[in-house]
């Protein structure tokens, strides 16, 4: 066992040790800072154990009358014009005879140029 | 922490800093908030201790020569006998000091790269599933080990202190194993040691058998080089058969790294006083 060991080795050593210790430094400042979690904090997401009992039907149905009654912002579709913006019945039928007739004219373009 | 005002510069914060580790790992939850506090506590405590090494591996020779209590040393000071008693006690501060950079010893560092080798495979495998906090505590906590396991060696030179130091990591370590036995995996007993984990190639766990088995091959070769520490020897290798078969049977948790910390230092006692150097006392006889 020597004491008196290279000079050179020894400060090689002492250097490891301070870029060891300054990782271990960096690294606690990361973890104390949060860094490496995502954005949101998991208090703030309602996961399913935060629930202590299921909501009842009452509940449920207090819940989506709530919804029901709350009126759209101005420019969002209500209900009314979501409705006469789908297509009706009659819209139907006209859309299907366009169709046809898209098809047949396509049929005999292809049978002329045979 | 110096050695110009103490003999053993750190020891009793060390002490106490591996029990608060030790305890908060084994009976609390810890969560990232609480390791990154102590992984910067370590890491300043690690720096200061190497700074009170430095100090005296770059100043002994020039302190040590200055020794001589000549006219002109002593010319500045009006109390001639406490000037040299304060030196004196200096001087063996600092001899005493002189063994603590066996921690810096090549067998030492290479240790370290086999346990920083071991902590990046670790990582990159466990990358895949893990998220980035997780992985960085992972690393905090690997090198809380670290350097446990080094500044134990730092201290373990006096023979008082590795007394100390044993018995304390002695009682940390049994604490460990009866929170823990609760955890033992039976499945590993069930199947068998041939399906476990650490003798599948390819995996971390062949690096960290790598770790041990080369510390049980230093072990060895200082009981053959030496043989005046023998019982240390033994129960340096004891220590480290049980460590490997914690590793095997016990399910990885946070608190199994309260395990590996103590399991660590009591070792670093070990380690260092396989090495140590035998004293010889010489004694004058007076003939009438």
């Amino acid at each position: 066992m020597r004491i008196a060991e290279p000079q050179i080795s020894r400060r090689g050593a002492f250097l490891f040790v301070a870029l060891f210790s300054c990782l271990q430094i960096t690294l606690g400042f990361f973890l104390i800072n949060g860094t490496g979690h995502d954005s949101v904090l998991s208090a703030q997401i309602d996961t399913p154990a935060t629930y202590a009992e299921a909501p009842t039907l009452d509940e449920m149905e207090q819940f989506t009358l709530g919804v029901s009654s709350i009126e759209p912002a101005a420019g969002f579709p209500t209900d009314a014009s979501l409705s006469d913006a789908l297509p009706q019945e009659e819209d139907q039928d006209i859309i299907n005879q366009k169709l046809i007739e898209a098809l047949t004219t396509l049929s005999t373009k292809d049978s002329g140029e045979q | 922490m110096s050695y110009y005002s103490s003999k053993h510069p750190g020891l009793f914060i060390y002490m106490i800093l591996v029990s608060i580790t030790v305890i908060g790992f084994l009976f609390f939850n810890m969560g990232s908030f609480f390791i990154g506090i102590l992984s910067v506590i370590w890491g300043i405590y690690t720096a200061m201790r190497a700074l009170s090494l430095f100090e005296m591996s770059e100043h002994y020779e020039a302190y040590a020569s200055m020794q001589d209590p000549s006219k002109n040393n002593n010319a500045q000071t009006s109390s001639l006998a406490y000037d040299l008693m304060n030196r004196m006690n200096r001087g063996r501060n600092m001899k005493r000091g002189m063994l603590a950079l066996y921690c810096l010893h090549e067998r030492t560092i290479l240790w370290f790269m086999l346990a920083l080798l071991y902590t990046a495979y670790h990582l990159h495998t466990a990358s895949v599933v893990q998220s980035k906090a997780a992985l960085m505590e992972t690393m905090c906590t690997l090198f809380m080990i670290g350097a446990a396991f080094w500044a134990g060696q730092s201290y373990a030179h006096s023979k008082r202190v590795a007394r100390a130091l044993s018995a304390l990591f002695g009682v940390l370590f049994v604490m460990s194993l009866f929170k823990l036995r609760a955890s033992i995996n039976l499945s590993v007993l069930d199947s068998g040691l041939a399906q476990s984990g650490i003798l599948n190639l390819g995996q971390p766990e062949i690096l960290l058998l790598i770790l041990m088995l080369y510390s049980i091959a230093i072990l060895l070769f200082a009981l053959v080089e030496q043989k005046n520490s023998p019982a240390n020897i033994v129960v340096g290798l004891a220590l480290v058969c049980i460590m490997a078969a914690c590793h095997i049977l016990l399910i990885p948790s946070t608190a199994t790294t309260a395990l590996w910390l103590s399991g660590w230092g009591l070792f670093s006692v070990f380690w260092v006083r396989s090495y140590g150097t035998q004293q010889k006392r010489y004694v004058l006889y007076q003939c009438e």
